[in-house]
Order: structure tokens, then C-alpha cells, then sequence
């Protein structure tokens, strides 16, 4: 994985050999590279996107640069985007462009010709200060699924091992081919109030993560127990 | 038929064995003692043993042993190891060849009853449920569905809240309200109804252990489950940040 796996980055340049020379380093290190050719298409993509970087050519075209860089940190009027890093694309010869450009908002520079290393670090720093506001909720319900094996069947309910350890008296659905051929879909049934006890085998790990899975009893309701009992009645289900 | 449970016991030192005899009958538990491995092989395979004891240290051909059982009686049968080494690497043979524990000697006997304990109420609770049927050797796979809460998301998961224990390493699906309103923000496949995440973290949030006073119900667990990046892409982790930037999608 690379050191930019899972980072989202804008390039807004209308030059195509800039935009290959920032691939070429970008792409291997695993980051999300999208590309904008003008100011107009640069502010919609970074509204669309939220990217963790914004790489901006300050020789694009018509001063698109500095017209993006204006929007983008000043009257958008969006809290995040005063925030997200951007890092300008400069020439040596044209220092006055640097500073306009660090007046509106560019977190730093680089200076072309390009050095793949310089660019590789600087943006690995700066995608990572990025930091994306986090969302209290008043826990808001939801719910998790996982895989399971059914060990036993019958009217007092199931026995199960899962990866995880199942409380006492709590609400779970079952679903699976067995329950399925019952004809009884998907049910929701209580846990058992004896808990989960030890794993059947530890070898080969019966959970998909490769962890020891533990098991639950867990009961199912009155329609559902009678059905399990007339098919359970001749043994083996 | 007495209804003892009955723990079969293979270990060469005389007097280790005498000891754990004692101790066993003071735990309410017959023990079945050898020190013949094809005579420990002949009565484990005859059943009828809530346990069995095997020795690593005085017999060459324990893990053969264990995995003699495990070919012929399958996973059902409870073995534990007995060592003077704990080493990493003994551990993990034993573990390897298909014992469900291991225990160090010289034995605690706390230890030893409370891990008998946990044997025997296996066996009581998968007894128990034999009003029902069995079904066959191969298990039936299925899915387990249970109620969580979502108590906060950043840009790489969310913290959950569930009566249930999740170890750190679990994968699962995490799925509810906020994770349908994420996937129609961006109309990251419209009516995805759950995302695949990885368990990093698990904590207890309440703050006590259960313990037999205070009933394993009022128990809450906390984790933070990661979004899976090998299995959500590029879109998920936009819609994600996109939430979190604007907030859910009106209408």
C-alpha cells in the first residue's frame, strides 16, 4: 500500500505535461487523482469531490490559477474549503505570481521544474494535515451483519458460532438456507440468557477473520419453535 | 449412568497425577487417569468425556494423540494441553494440532476449576439444547444480524455501540440510517443499505465487567469499525467526506 492510499487529490492544470509528471509520482503511491483544466471545472470537482490535496499550476491559463484560488478559499462561503490544503505550482521567474498566490491561500509551493521526490513529500505532508470534521450523533440505530454457522436446531432454538460474542436478552436476525428450507425466512429471535461459551474448535478458525468464534444459544419464537420441532422430530434436520 | 462428569487424563508423572485427582474429585468431576497412550486413545474414542487432559511434556506422541481424536470424533470433543513450557511455539503446536486450550503446570487450582467450569457448561448448554436436533457434521451458514448504534463517523469509520462483544479483526457489514443516508448523498449505488468495515477497536463502554451481581445485560460495548479499503472504493470514501463536510442530502 502507498504512502498516499486512500488520499484524494485535484490537479487543476491545462497542461498535459505537468498533469503526467504529477501521475507519474501520484498514482504509484496509491492516492485518488482527479484533474481540472480550468478555474470554472476546478471550483465544481472540488466542491464534488472534497479532496485531502488540491495541486494547482499557477500558469494556467487566463489566471485561471489565481481566480480558482480567490473562489475557492474566499467566496464560496463553504467552512471546508478555507481549510482543505493547496499546494501552487510555481516558476522561479515569476515570484510576484508565489506571493499572490500564498496571499490567496496556498499553503505552499513548489518550484518547476518538478522534482518527483519534492512533490511526493510535500504532498504526502500536506494531504495528511487535512483533517475532515467528525459527526457526533445521538446514536443514530443501526446494525451489523456478519457470517455464522448453525451447529443445532430445534424448538428451544439455535446453537450458532460467530465471530462475535453475543449478549444475553438482545434482539438478532437469523438467516440462512436452513431456516429458508423451514420455511420460516428471516427471523428475529432473543438471545439466549446462558451467553456464549466456549468455541467448538480453535482449529481451523471457523470465523472468517481468522479469530476463534465463540457461540450463542439463541431462542426463537413460539410459530417458528413448532415448525423446528416437527422437523426436528425425525433427528437430524 | 452417573451423571459425574468424567475428564480422561493422560499424564507420565506419577505424582502430577495423583495431585490432579485429588483435585478434580474436590471439583465434583471423575477423573479417568492413564499413562498408556494407546489405552487413553482406546477410552477417548469410546466417548462419554466432558474433557480430556493430555500431557505435552511426558509423551512424544501427544499431538498425535489429538489429532487421532480430532480425526475420528471431529470438533466436538474438548482437549486440553498440559505443559511445564508455555513457550509461544508449544502453545501454538498444541493449538495447531486441534487442542481448544492449554493450561501451565505447575496447576493453580483456581485456574484449573475455573477453566473446567467453562468446559463443563459448555457441555450443559449444547446438552440443553438437544431437544433439538444436530445438524449433521457440516454447520449451515447463514447470516447473524444484530442491533448497534452509531454514535460517531469520521472520514475513515465509525464508532459503534453494541450489547454484543465484537473482537478487533471482525469484518462485517455495518448498515442503518447513516450509512443509507452516506450512500445517497453521493448516489453511491442507490439503496446501498450497508458498507463493508473492519473491526480496529473494541472497549467495554460500561463501567464494570459482568459479573454474577450485576447481570451481563447492562454490559455495552464500544468499537470503531474501519470502512474496508480494499472493498469500498474511491466513491464510498467521497460520499463519506461529503456527509461529513454538508451534511445528509435533502429530500
Amino acid at each position: 500500500m502507498g504512502s498516499l492510499s486512500g488520499i484524494e487529490i485535484l490537479i487543476v492544470t491545462d497542461s498535459t505535461e505537468v498533469l503526467a509528471q504529477l501521475r507519474k509520482v501520484l498514482d504509484p503511491e496509491g492516492a485518488w487523482v482527479s484533474d481540472a483544466r480550468t478555474a470554472r471545472s476546478a471550483l465544481s470537482a472540488a466542491l464534488e469531490l472534497h479532496p485531502h490535496l488540491v495541486i494547482c499550476d499557477l500558469a494556467l491559463l487566463g489566471h485561471g490559477a489565481f481566480i480558482f484560488l480567490r473562489e475557492f478559499r474566499a467566496s464560496l462561503g463553504f467552512a471546508h474549503t478555507t481549510k482543505t490544503p493547496v499546494l501552487a505550482l510555481g516558476d522561479a521567474r515569476s515570484r510576484e505570481g508565489i506571493v499572490q498566490a500564498t496571499q490567496l491561500g496556498a499553503t505552499d509551493c513548489v518550484l518547476k521544474p518538478l522534482q518527483a521526490l519534492l512533490i511526493a513529500a510535500k504532498a504526502e505532508k500536506l494531504a495528511k494535515s487535512a483533517i475532515f470534521p467528525k459527526r457526533v450523533l445521538a446514536a443514530s440505530e443501526g446494525t451489523i451483519a456478519v457470517p455464522m454457522e448453525i451447529m443445532r436446531a430445534g424448538e428451544s432454538g439455535f446453537v450458532i458460532e460467530s465471530p462475535i460474542v453475543l449478549g444475553p436478552d438482545s434482539e438478532v436476525k437469523l438467516e440462512s438456507a436452513l431456516i429458508d428450507r423451514l420455511g420460516l425466512g428471516a427471523i428475529l429471535m432473543r438471545t439466549g440468557t446462558r451467553g456464549p461459551f466456549e468455541p467448538a474448535s480453535v482449529t481451523p478458525p471457523r470465523s472468517e477473520t481468522g479469530q476463534v468464534a465463540d457461540i450463542g444459544l439463541i431462542g426463537v419464537d413460539p410459530k417458528s419453535a413448532k415448525a423446528l420441532r416437527e422437523l426436528a422430530s425425525g433427528g437430524e434436520l | 449412568v452417573s451423571d459425574t462428569p468424567r475428564v480422561l487424563i493422560i499424564d507420565g508423572d506419577e505424582l502430577f497425577r495423583q495431585g490432579l485427582e485429588f483435585a478434580l474429585r474436590k471439583l465434583g468431576v471423575e477423573p479417568v487417569i492413564t499413562a498408556e497412550s494407546t489405552d487413553f486413545l482406546r477410552r477417548a474414542l469410546s466417548g462419554g468425556f466432558a474433557l480430556m487432559l493430555i500431557d505435552l511434556d511426558s509423551n512424544p506422541l501427544a499431538l498425535e494423540i489429538v489429532g487421532q481424536v480430532r480425526a475420528r470424533l471431529g470438533a466436538s470433543p474438548r482437549i486440553m494441553m498440559v505443559s511445564k513450557n508455555g513457550d509461544s511455539q508449544n502453545v501454538l503446536n498444541a493449538l495447531r494440532a486441534g487442542a481448544n486450550d492449554f493450561i501451565l503446570k505447575p496447576l493453580d487450582r483456581t485456574h484449573l476449576a475455573a477453566k473446567l467450569s467453562r468446559y463443563l457448561r459448555t457441555r450443559e448448554i449444547l446438552e440443553n439444547a438437544a431437544v433439538t436436533a444436530s445438524v449433521a457434521d457440516s454447520r449451515v451458514p447463514g447470516k447473524l444480524t444484530c442491533f448497534a448504534r452509531v454514535t460517531e463517523v469520521d472520514e475513515r469509520g465509525a464508532r459503534i455501540e453494541s450489547p454484543h462483544r465484537i473482537p478487533a479483526g471482525t469484518s462485517l457489514q455495518l448498515g442503518g440510517a447513516v450509512i443509507r443516508e452516506i450512500a445517497g448523498a453521493a448516489s453511491v449505488g442507490s439503496g446501498a443499505s450497508s458498507c463493508p468495515v473492519k473491526i480496529t477497536a473494541s472497549w467495554l463502554v460500561s463501567e464494570s465487567l459482568p459479573t454474577e451481581d450485576q447481570p451481563a445485560s447492562q454490559v455495552m460495548y464500544g468499537a470503531y469499525a474501519e470502512f474496508d479499503r480494499s472493498r469500498c472504493d474511491a466513491r464510498w470514501f467521497r460520499a463519506v467526506r461529503r456527509w461529513l463536510v454538508d451534511g445528509p442530502s435533502k429530500g
